[in-house]
């Protein structure tokens, strides 16, 4: 998770200002490759979020007698499983679809919370600056010197391991990047002549802000979001593996992995199916938040 | 230069794999973080304690019933029934070189019978409960003295529990060398010495023991000249270890992982039927699980035999009470304790007015080999009968918490009586009781009859009728007797012996050999 | 210069007071330690007796007080787990996951460096391709995945490394490998677009331009300025690290902190966590100040940044 905080630690050159055409824009500037990865893309978001009508079992539904059934295709496979089924003898793929959609959205309601917390804290570090602003930003110092991984542990010891507590454990994960990117943004757009300006001419604060102050901040914004957002996915994942993510038999690809990694020598798709969704994701997003960050023309060091 | 360091490496990792006839390396799922026979009834602990300790009594280790053997002591008799004599062996010698003394033996049994730490309270309580005085009569006879008639004086001087442990050694540990303190007994616990055939040479907490043969040894030395014990808690790693030859044997290896080694020639399975209960139980105390008949119903409603057929291949052991082979004589094969039933678990759901509500079942994520298998498909039985539960898996002993509601457990025997297993747990005072359940008022007066009684027919037909209390209140449910297994190299003769505790490594002459 | 780095270090200090008021304080708030440190199946006398020995019945505000006042007498206080003194426990540990450090960013940047700046050469032809979706893959992987799937594949089925353990310097390689992949991932990554960057720049072209050999402008003029992203990445990395060596460690058996602590904060044994995230907050500060230094010796116009 801090690889995060590392990979984007912003000194941020001045970003793009918004145009209305941004994603036909942005979609003439992708090559053949990026196109294909976004429509992949868009159709595991889709899947993701009809897995209840799309995923042949109930995902939680058992066959006792009928375990460790290897995938279509191996030996002693059972029809109606395509991709076999785990040590309870359910459906792996309707598993695996419900735990994409539940590591879908942890991640996704997780990286709001963090963008938003994120987003404010900067804003409010940029303009209060004083001693409030010094208070935010010596929290950010703080998450920095303190591995994500610990808060975490910290945190589901404390309130134990349950969906809201792992959503926003998640949540408080990267907020710290968009805490010290907006209020460097805040900083250096409050100093610009334009703005100095507005000031002078008593122009309102929210008006400022709304007007010059997020249009600038808002590309990299969302390429920070989603490059944050494969990291989500595997922090989710790693927290799943040791235990402390959803209970089961409620799944998420993480806890499918974590469960089923005993199985690795004698049944090995329980882990690698999910596991390989788990990368591919992750993989998408990540070639995606990078391209995103090509035609944007942001750099983030 | 590179070829240098890789024929280095290829060496280094020669050297960890040849083993030698005379040692051997055990990757252990869990090691103890301190070790005292004294204070730990913990399944971890129990690996160890028999191959470095000895009690005053033996037993034949290679039968289940109970056929008792000189240990420290040579001679034992009972003065009358609350009165019990043992003569002390001669000569024999701590690992630290002491000699082993009468006043080691009192002192041993008085630091439980005194509470002298909290944990020797608990073992005081649950295995020494009876225990009035322990004295020296001189240099080489010890008397004891119960608080009541005590027919099971062999079986409780047998238990590790009651390990002989050096006083002198100890006190000499901390702060004044000729008192007894607190803190000599965490430094015990760092650096335990006792009279068995392997001393523990070097123990890091939790990581790694090293037995080393006792040449001091009183009885027949011991098979092997090292044993490493090395705790490798993921089982992935586990088995890899063994398979690639960095270890020679294994523990605690799930039934669906059996196939895997079985199926590597230079490998091996070793396994047997543990006498150890997985048991679930209730909390009696909890308004939402007061009423009887919803725990029989709870009880009905699982397939027992399923779980066994599906979870472990059919190789564990279903009982119908809560009663082991082990017992000999006292073993209760008439008690129908426990059935599936899930017609009859619906009509006891429907007139104990269960409402639907959600119960929250808390498990252990490892503890319990299968266990959160088992949870998640009991999870899945009780839906059959239109029960809601829901799986909480938690590191967290919620067993004495108000809020507790179902929750699987271990009830292993710690000697071969229904007081060393079911006592231990359920008797007026045993912890399970302590925690969940309040039995009514005739209990401790039926239970003192089976527990004090000499008579062998008074005591089978009094653990008759606490099982038939036990299954109109059903404050806990037997599932099954686990078969436990290990993993080792083709070249290594060992197998749980029937008489021990569950998990013991017993690494006794001739209960192994390394080729 | 001086007066910022003053400022850092008094920084660090604030950090790391306020992560231990922080880890002591939420770490009480779930309930008692005994629940988690007792066998199951423990009775109420026992556990009840347990408490007062171990000093938990006593008032928070006295039980922080007395920490602090061990802190800074050295004695980091007596694990409720294990019964000995935690300074004892880290120092047998912490040589083993500094071990793993140094092999971990020892072979991320030897592979890393050659990789990026073969993957900047090669832009746009297969090889700079293949060397980026590695790098890519590398960086989706899970740890634990790339763990297990290494463990069945060398140790398992072709029994050529040993799968756990920390007893001689080839069990490290493994758990290297899996703690340095995201690392090396990234530092490729870097390493390649801090080169692009730079070979674009005026002062290449006329470097070339004077006719000084290509490897000579890739290696003197480049490669040096191409290194200060590079080293920002690795200092900033060491908590990503820290944050991995807990899943790597445990999945290998390593005997370092990041088990440890993971172990400590499950069964919360309080004074073994509390030293474990105050020992890893100083980690992570000091590792950024050298960073700060480094920065300024590699580049003598950047200034000692105060972020």
């Amino acid at each position: 998770m801090t690889e995060l905080s590392a990979s984007l630690a912003p000194t941020l050159a001045t970003g793009r200002r918004g145009k209305p055409s941004l994603v036909a824009t942005l979609w003439s500037r992708a090559n053949l490759f990026t196109r294909v990865n976004l429509g992949v893309f868009a159709l595991i978001l889709i899947m993701a979020a009809l897995a209840h009508w799309i995923a042949p079992f109930d995902p939680d539904a058992q066959k006792l007698l009928a375990r460790l059934k290897p995938p279509m295709g191996f030996a002693g496979a059972n029809t109606t499983n395509i991709l076999g089924t785990d040590q309870l003898g359910r459906d792996l793929l309707s598993r695996t679809l419900y735990g994409l959609q539940l590591t879908m959205a942890i991640a996704l309601i997780g990286s709001l919370i963090s963008l938003v917390l994120g987003v404010t804290l900067g804003v409010v570090a940029g303009y209060a600056r004083g001693w409030f602003g010094g208070l935010i930003m010596a929290v950010v110092d703080i998450q920095l010197a303190v591995p994500f991984t610990l808060i975490a542990l910290v945190v589901i010891a404390v309130f134990g391991n349950s969906l809201p507590v792992l959503i926003i454990t998640i949540g408080l994960a990267g907020w710290e990047v968009y805490a010290r990117i907006v209020r460097a943004q805040v900083l250096a757009t409050a100093r610009m002549p334009f703005v100095e300006a507005a000031v002078a001419a008593g122009a309102k604060h929210d008006r400022i802000l709304v007007k010059h102050i997020l249009p600038n901040i808002v590309t990299p914004i969302i390429v920070v979001w989603t490059m944050t957002f494969s990291a989500l996915i595997l922090a989710e994942s790693s927290l799943s593996f040791l235990g402390l993510g959803v209970q089961p038999p409620t799944a998420t690809l993480g806890s499918m992995v974590g469960l089923g990694r005993d199985y690795l020598a004698s049944s090995p798709w329980i882990a690698l199916v999910p596991a390989i969704a788990i990368m591919f994701v992750s993989l998408q997003v990540l070639l995606i938040g990078d391209w995103l960050r090509d035609a944007l023309d942001i750099r983030l060091k | 230069m590179i070829k240098t360091l890789l024929s280095t490496l290829a060496l280094s990792i020669m050297l960890i794999s040849a083993a030698s006839a005379q040692s051997l390396t055990v990757g252990v799922q869990n090691l103890p973080p301190w070790l005292d026979p004294g204070k730990d009834f913990g399944n971890n602990g129990s690996q160890i304690y028999y191959n470095t300790f000895d009690p005053l009594i033996l037993k034949d280790y290679s039968q289940p019933g109970a056929v008792f053997k000189p240990g420290l002591a040579t001679a034992w008799e009972s003065l009358s029934p609350t009165e019990f004599q043992v003569t002390l062996r001669e000569g024999v010698k701590f690992q630290n070189g002491d000699l082993m003394t009468a006043d080691d033996v009192v002192f041993s049994f008085e630091r439980i019978l005194q509470d002298m730490t909290p944990e020797y309270a608990g073992i005081h309580r649950q295995f020494f409960d009876n225990f009035a005085s322990v004295e020296k009569i001189d240099e080489e006879t010890i008397k004891f003295t119960t608080k009541k008639p005590e027919p099971l004086f062999e079986i409780l001087l047998n238990t590790s529990e009651a390990s002989i442990v050096p006083k002198a050694y100890i006190a000499g540990l901390s702060g004044d060398t000729d008192a007894i303190e607190p803190s000599d007994f965490d430094a015990f616990m760092l650096k335990p010495v006792g009279t068995g055939p392997y001393a523990i040479s070097s123990f890091q907490p939790g990581e790694n023991l090293v037995w080393t043969r006792f040449d001091g040894y009183w009885g027949d030395k011991a098979a092997l000249e090292e044993v490493t014990l090395r705790r490798i808690p993921e089982l992935a790693t586990r088995v890899t270890a063994l398979a690639n030859g960095e270890v020679d044997f294994i523990t605690n290896v799930p039934p669906d992982q059996l196939a895997t080694i079985a199926g590597n020639p230079a490998l091996k399975v070793v396994g047997n039927v543990t006498p150890l209960f997985h048991i679930i139980f209730f909390n009696t105390r909890n308004p939402s699980m007061a009423n009887p008949k919803l725990r029989q119903a709870l009880s009905m409603g699982i397939d027992r035999n399923l779980l066994n057929e599906a979870l472990w291949g059919n190789e564990a052991k279903v009982p119908n009470t809560h009663s082991y082979a082990q017992y000999g004589e006292l073993n209760d094969t008439e008690s129908q304790t426990f059935e599936y039933n899930p017609e009859k678990a619906r009509e006891l759901l429907a007139e104990a007015g269960y409402d639907g509500s959600t119960i929250r079942f808390d498990t252990d994520p490892v503890y319990y080999t299968n266990g959160l298998l088992a949870a998640q498909a009991i999870q899945e039985m009780w839906a059959e009968i239109c029960v809601k539960a829901e799986i909480n898996v938690t590191t967290k002993w919620t067993g004495p918490d108000a809020d507790m509601q179902v929750r699987n457990w271990s009830n292993p025997m710690y000697f071969a009586d229904p007081a060393g297993s079911f006592g231990t747990m359920w008797s007026p005072k045993g912890s399970g009781t302590e925690m969940a359940w309040t039995p009514n008022e005739a209990y401790p007066g039926l239970w003192d009859k089976f527990r004090y009684s000499t008579d062998i027919a008074v005591r089978k037909e009094a653990y008759g009728e606490i099982m038939a209390y036990v299954k109109e209140e059903m404050p806990f449910v037997v599932l099954y007797q686990p078969y436990e297994s290990y993993g080792m190299r083709q070249s290594v003769t060992w197998a749980p012996q029937p008489g021990h505790i569950p998990y013991v490594l017993d690494f006794r002459a001739g209960s192994v050999t390394v080729e | 210069m001086l007066d910022q780095l003053a400022r850092r270090t008094l920084g660090a200090i604030a950090t790391l007071g306020v992560v231990i008021v922080a880890v002591f304080f939420a770490t009480r708030l779930s309930g008692n330690a005994a629940d988690y440190l007792l066998p199951p199946g423990i009775d109420a006398n026992t556990r009840a007796l347990m408490i007062t020995q171990m000093g938990l019945d006593q008032p928070l505000m006295l039980q922080f007080w007395h920490y602090v006042q061990g802190l800074f007498s050295g004695d980091m206080g007596i694990s409720l787990f294990e019964r000995r003194p935690v300074l004892d426990i880290y120092s047998e540990r912490l040589p083993n996951t500094l071990m793993l450090f140094a092999y971990a960013l020892g072979l991320s940047v030897a592979l890393g460096l050659p990789l990026g700046l073969a993957a900047a050469l090669n832009r746009g032809n297969a090889l700079g391709a293949a060397i980026m979706s590695v790098a890519f893959v590398g960086y989706a992987t899970p740890n634990f995945v790339l763990a297990i799937i290494m463990i069945l594949v060398f140790s398992f089925n072709l029994h050529w490394l040993p799968s756990s353990g920390s007893m001689s310097p080839i069990h490290f390689l493994m758990p290297a490998i899996v703690l340095a992949a995201p690392m090396l991932a990234e530092i490729i990554r870097f390493t390649r677009n801090a080169m692009l960057d730079v070979l674009g720049q005026d002062y290449l072209r006329t470097a070339r331009a004077k006719g000084l050999p290509e490897h000579l402008v890739v290696g003197k003029h480049a490669l040096r300025n191409a290194a200060i992203p590079v080293v920002t990445i690795l200092g900033l990395q060491v908590a990503g690290m820290v944050a991995r060596v807990v899943i790597v460690e445990s999945v290998f058996a390593t005997k370092g902190i990041g088990d440890l602590v993971v172990f400590a904060a499950i069964g919360r044994d309080y004074p073994v966590l509390q030293f474990g995230v105050i020992l890893i907050a100083m980690i992570v500060v000091t590792s950024s100040l050298v960073v700060d230094y480094a920065y300024a010796a590699l580049d003598p116009r950047v200034k000692v940044a105060a972020s």
